[in-house]
């Protein structure tokens, strides 16, 4: 009874809404376009850079025309795995001429149904390598983007990281990350006694180096913003400190002198600040001090570990790690220390906060038994899962603070790798490493 | 609204609903127009003309032919009431969009693929069998109305418009063969017949959209929402015009143009539209295409 | 000086017997850390590394529960055991070496490492050492001992062992 009596009401009160909400006569209804597919990865051709003449070059690829092959194999290479592009060639495809660099017969293409191509030239120009790079719509039929650079022949793969950067943004939307370098701690050995040496290298794993001999363990490596330096932790002396890196000159500096164990190393983003964190009598705080040297400032006091700290994109705000509820969890804080905010209440442990460049997304390990690698905006909003393993821990964002790269470790082996994941969480993939890899730390889009 | 209730008070009960079973038959006695009821379930939103055709308006037979694409789902249940429109009632269109809802289904046409062709055996029925998605609220879909929107069956409207509606509700090519005339008074179109070269622009440029909302943070809060102008022969009169972007925000800032690029191409690639040139004043200048990710 | 140590034993024993032990399940015969120095057959060389491990039977180590660093009663008797022993060899110095389990993230544990060692360092000082004897150094989670991703092995990870220097 109850329940037909409902419906009638309903009924009459329907119509009388009706009248309330009179149709706007001057819009017409839209035409709703709607994708309900998944995303489908652009193909795109890589066709080999085409050289005027084939001569030799002080690159270690080559001829250039040698040297064409190998930056559309790394423009490939970097295309692949972002889980944006569906990349083929230059294997098998047809090669165009110099001449056809920027005038390809779209037809042709169309015939082989690949939705972009990308074509570029090489050349010896003095004792430079020049560089084209052409991204075309094949199914339009129009050129969408296209540059040139000129580069050292010692320099060659940046040309190649240039293009994919280039081809990446435009298809993308975001900006570039792929000429860029990686700064992680290499570890070999057996569990117990692991050798853990600081290295560096390319984006894709290129022009890769050991900078430590690994006699003292190293660990949480940071470049510098201007790629001059990086900040980690070394164990010379036997002591865990922080030291500046030069690498330049392969010395290295401690950032403070103390008698304390000093951790956690972090620039701020115009790289003229440096972050640490110091244990004194158990305590452990957050202190800054200009990269010149001098005095620090102590930038949190309460009892229990204050550890890490990421600043803002606009060096206002600082993210960092605290156990002073309890447990690891992510607080903000002022740049001189006041105002300190937990942002983390998700449930089981936060750590490793780490402030996107773009400043829209948090990044953090995220403890509940497993580690997860984690995001949540700046206010602290909803925890968003990019990964789901045994242990992902310390992500470091890219550049574009689109891609978030984290290391992961084995069960039992405790063997760890580097690893990849975008903003969606979706396109995970491990980067290449000579050996095990930790404490992955990205620096910036180079000039 | 309804729902607060009658404690116990079962002859109170039994007369207030008799009282409104008879309010409700007078209401319908007088309301022309499909019964107004719940939000649909299905959560189709229609579009409503407001120009009715005066004339009977055949519609294009072949524009019509072929089935409807699957319709757009609006995101949520509008309970968007139809206007009380004392002529030809409203012309629920199955194509639409989900804000300007100016009237509610008033029966469940969901169809979440188009599949055309099975539907044809069902056109026949006034009232083809729902095919209910996870219908969010069954109980919703308030019987009662179909019933009498029945009567003011296809057949029954003057209007041709109305009936290309329905057809399209129905996703039955064969009945507008019927009804819609092959001679098409192009004289006067009615707005139903516009609203069809609408359905059949959108079946153009779905497939070029799908899987095309780039990746990204919150990129499925984007809208893109483009104008176009098309000659004679189903081309671009001139490259389409963004008339406005929706749900831009911090995280999906960087992917906006690039959806707006994506939309443009995606009706680039659409060209020649494939429509009839007598009417070609009808579609020349289309509804704005609102293009955007599936919620 | 020894009626002295017991007595601070029995209070501190006193005082803490309430925690709940968190020590490993079965305690497999401790390997030791990686500096100890083999006995030989006459027995360890008094003032010795190896002389402090026979000394303290073992209880060169206290353990932890997770995330914690507080010294329980069972901690009590090994660091009365070894401070005893480093009151006996007042020119000896030692190092407290602080670790975790791999439960925790790398840069925290740090810490923690530290925090542990201190509470160590901290307790033998209270019971007459001289704290400037003391150093402390944090493995965080980079030196386990027990190498398995268990329960077991975890608890054998999160300990201070104190190491003396010859």
């Amino acid at each position: 009874m109850k329940f037909r009596l409902t419906i009638l009401l309903t009924l009459l009160a329907t119509p009388a809404l009706a009248q309330q909400i009179p149709a706007d006569p001057t819009s017409e209804a839209a035409i709703d376009v709607v994708d309900d597919s998944d995303w489908q990865d652009t193909s795109i051709a890589i066709t080999d850079f085409a050289t005027d003449a084939d001569v030799p070059t002080a690159t270690n690829a080559g001829t250039t025309a040698q040297l064409g092959r190998g930056l559309s194999r790394i423009i490939a290479g970097n295309l692949r795995n972002n889980g944006l592009f569906k990349p083929t060639g230059p294997d098998g495809l047809p090669q165009p001429s110099f001449g056809e660099v920027q005038a390809p017969s779209f037809g042709l293409w169309q015939g082989r149904s690949t939705e972009m191509l990308v074509q570029g030239s090489v050349r010896a120009v003095g004792g430079q390598i020049a560089v084209g790079c052409y991204l075309f719509d094949v199914a339009l039929g129009q050129q969408l983007t296209g540059a040139t650079w000129t580069v050292a022949p010692g320099d060659w793969r940046r040309a190649a990281h240039k293009c994919s950067d280039l081809v990446y943004s435009r298809l993308s939307g975001e900006n570039p990350f792929f000429d860029s370098r990686i700064a992680y701690i290499a570890e070999t050995g057996p569990k117990s006694r692991r050798i853990k040496r600081l290295a560096v290298m390319d984006s894709d794993g290129a022009n890769h180096r050991f900078l430590t001999t690994g006699q003292a363990m190293a660990l949480t490596p940071r470049y510098s913003p201007d790629y001059r330096s990086i900040l980690y932790l070394s164990y010379l002396n036997g002591n865990p400190r922080i030291y500046v890196y030069d690498l330049a000159t392969n010395s290295q500096r401690l950032v403070t002198a103390t008698g304390n164990p000093t951790f956690a190393p972090r620039w701020s983003p115009d790289g003229r600040w440096i972050l640490y964190s110091m244990a004194t009598a158990g305590n452990t705080d957050i202190y800054r001090i200009s990269a010149q040297g001098g005095a620090s400032q102590r930038l949190t006091s309460s009892p229990g570990i204050n550890i890490g700290g990421s600043f803002s994109p606009d060096s206002s705000k600082i993210v960092f790690e605290s156990d002073r509820s309890g447990s690891q969890q992510v607080y903000v804080m002022n740049v001189d220390g006041s105002d300190q905010r937990r942002i983390s209440f998700f449930g089981g442990r936060a750590a490793t906060p780490e402030w996107s460049p773009r400043g829209d997304q948090i990044a953090f390990t995220h403890i509940a038994g497993n580690f997860r690698v984690a995001v949540m905006s700046p206010g602290g909003g909803t925890l968003r899962y990019l990964t789901d393993s045994w242990q992902d821990e310390a992500p470091s964002w890219a550049p574009n603070g689109r891609i978030i790269q984290f290391f992961r470790s084995e069960r039992g082996s405790g063997k760890a790798s580097l690893w990849q994941v975008d903003l969606t969480g979706r396109n995970e993939r491990r980067l290449p490493t000579p050996a095990d890899a930790s404490d992955p730390a990205w620096g910036p889009i180079r000039p | 609204m309804a729902s607060r209730a009658l404690h116990g008070e079962d002859y109170a009960g039994l007369a207030l609903a008799a009282a409104l079973h008879a309010g409700l038959l007078a209401l319908l006695i007088y309301q022309p127009g499909p019964a107004r009821q719940l939000p649909a379930p299905e959560r189709i939103a229609v579009t409503l003309s407001e120009e009715t055709g005066l004339q009977s308006a055949s519609p294009e037979p072949q524009a019509q032919a072929a089935p409807p694409a699957a319709p757009v789902i609006a995101p949520e249940p509008e309970p968007a009431p139809a206007p009380p429109g004392a002529a030809p009632p409203s012309q629920p269109l199955p194509k639409v969009q989900a804000e300007p809802v100016a009237a509610q289904v008033p029966r469940p046409a969901p169809r979440p693929i188009p599949k055309p062709k099975q539907r044809v055996a069902a056109t026949p029925a006034p009232r083809p069998v729902a095919q209910p998605r996870p219908a969010p609220r069954p109980a919703a879909q308030n019987r009662p109305a179909p019933v009498q929107r029945a009567a003011p069956a296809p057949a029954a409207r003057p209007a041709g418009g109305s009936r290309i509606a329905d057809d399209f509700l129905k996703g039955v090519p064969g009945a507008q063969a019927n009804a819609a005339s092959r001679n098409p008074p192009a004289a006067n179109i009615g707005p139903q017949i516009r609203a069809s070269f609408a359905q059949s622009v959108l079946r153009q440029v779905r497939p070029n959209w799908q899987g095309r909302v780039p990746q990204g943070v919150n990129t499925e809060k984007l809208v893109t929402i483009l104008a176009i102008e098309l000659n004679r022969d189903g081309t671009l009169a001139k490259p389409p015009t963004i008339v406005g972007q929706e749900g831009i925000d911090d995280s999906n800032r960087a992917q906006a143009q690039r959806h707006a690029e994506a939309a443009m191409r995606a009706v680039q690639l659409s060209t020649p539209f494939q429509l009839p040139a007598e009417f070609y004043d009808t579609w020349k200048k289309l509804p704005p295409l609102r293009f955007r990710k599936s919620t | 000086m020894n009626r002295m140590t017991t007595l601070l034993l029995m209070s501190g024993a006193l005082a803490l017997s309430a925690c709940a032990s968190k020590a490993p399940k079965q305690l497999p015969p401790d390997p030791g850390p990686a500096t100890s120095i083999g006995t030989d057959s006459q027995g360890p060389v008094p003032g010795s590394q190896a002389d402090f491990v026979a000394f303290t039977r073992g209880q060169d180590t206290i353990y932890f529960e997770t995330d914690r660093y507080n010294i329980d009663s069972e901690d009590v008797a090994a660091l009365t055991s070894q401070a005893q022993w480093l009151l006996r060899h007042p020119g000896k110095r030692a190092t407290i070496e602080g670790h975790c389990d791999e439960r925790g993230t790398r840069e925290y544990n740090l810490a923690l490492g530290e925090r542990r060692a201190n509470a160590a360092k901290s307790y033998l000082a209270s019971l007459g050492v001289d704290a400037s004897r003391l150093a402390t150094v944090s493995y965080g989670k980079e030196r386990p001992l027990a190498l398995g991703s268990d329960e077991d092995s975890w608890a054998r990870n999160r300990r201070a062992v104190t190491v003396t220097i010859d």
